[in-house]
């Protein structure tokens, strides 16, 4: 077959040594050649499972980072909600206790006026029985 | 009884300054007794505070630790995995090169794996 036949097309074909080419080209050995389909059947498993490797070695770091924005978002979570309800606790204290009580009210001033009306009314008794006499 | 009262009497202002003398300590002692229950409590907030602080540190020291640790596994995990994976589709592809390269139609089949013609021998 002429040489020109081939021109325009992707041609392939197997020679032998001392075989005559039949058309210009590349000659590989049997091991380049079979290197060379192994490579092109295997490029998409090959690529396949690099980017099944990369994805799965992805998904395990960014799980990793969005546990630990987690972790992170819950400590400071139940952090601040505690110094809220000590906050709260605080105000509410100081609600109740912004000014002292009036010395009327404690416990202190009515025990005090107990005994001197106790000892005020003991005496005023022991006049009246000391008149009636 | 008649004494007293008679005493009474002639030292009403005493009597009456010893009471509003009393009246006043009770109200320092009131004011200072409220001064130190506020500042008791200021301390107790405190160390609420620090506690809650010290906890958060705690938390997510040992938090941090754990997702270190699994992640870590993880990846060990995978790694192994995809290394026999890929381990196991060389020795596969060098099985294949090997049958191919000993086969005699490997011409045509590389031929059609590149959409190429397969020119045969005279």
């Amino acid at each position: 077959m002429p040489v020109s036949v081939y021109a325009e097309e992707g041609l392939v074909t197997q020679v032998k040594k001392g075989d005559a080419a039949p058309f210009t080209g590349v000659l590989l050995s049997n091991d380049t050649a079979a290197k060379l389909f192994g490579d092109i059947k295997y490029s998409k498993k090959e690529c396949d499972a690099r980017l099944s490797k990369e994805l799965e070695f992805s998904k395990i770091k960014f799980e990793s980072l969005l546990k630990t924005e987690q972790l992170k978002f819950d400590v400071e979570k139940k952090r601040l909600d505690g110094m809220i309800a000590v906050r709260d606790d605080r105000i509410k204290f100081l609600e109740d206790n912004y000014r002292p009580p009036a010395w009327y009210e404690s416990g202190e001033f009515w025990f005090a006026f107990g005994v001197v009306a106790g000892i005020g009314i003991t005496t005023a008794a022991g006049y009246a029985i000391g008149q009636a006499k | 009884m008649s004494t007293m009262w008679l005493w009474l009497k002639e030292k009403w202002k005493i009597t009456l300054a010893a009471i509003l003398g009393l009246l006043g300590i009770l109200s320092v002692f009131l004011r200072l007794r409220a001064q130190k229950a506020v500042l008791q409590k200021a301390n107790e907030s405190h160390e609420k505070d620090n506690k809650l602080n010290d906890d958060a540190i705690k938390d997510l020291s040992e938090g941090m630790g754990k997702i270190n640790s699994e992640t870590v596994e993880a990846l060990e995990t995978a790694r192994v995995k995809h290394d026999k994976v890929e381990s196991d589709l060389e020795k596969e592809k060098k099985e294949f090169v090997k049958e191919v390269s000993e086969g005699d139609d490997l011409a045509r089949k590389l031929a059609e794996e590149l959409g190429a013609k397969y020119v045969e021998k005279d």
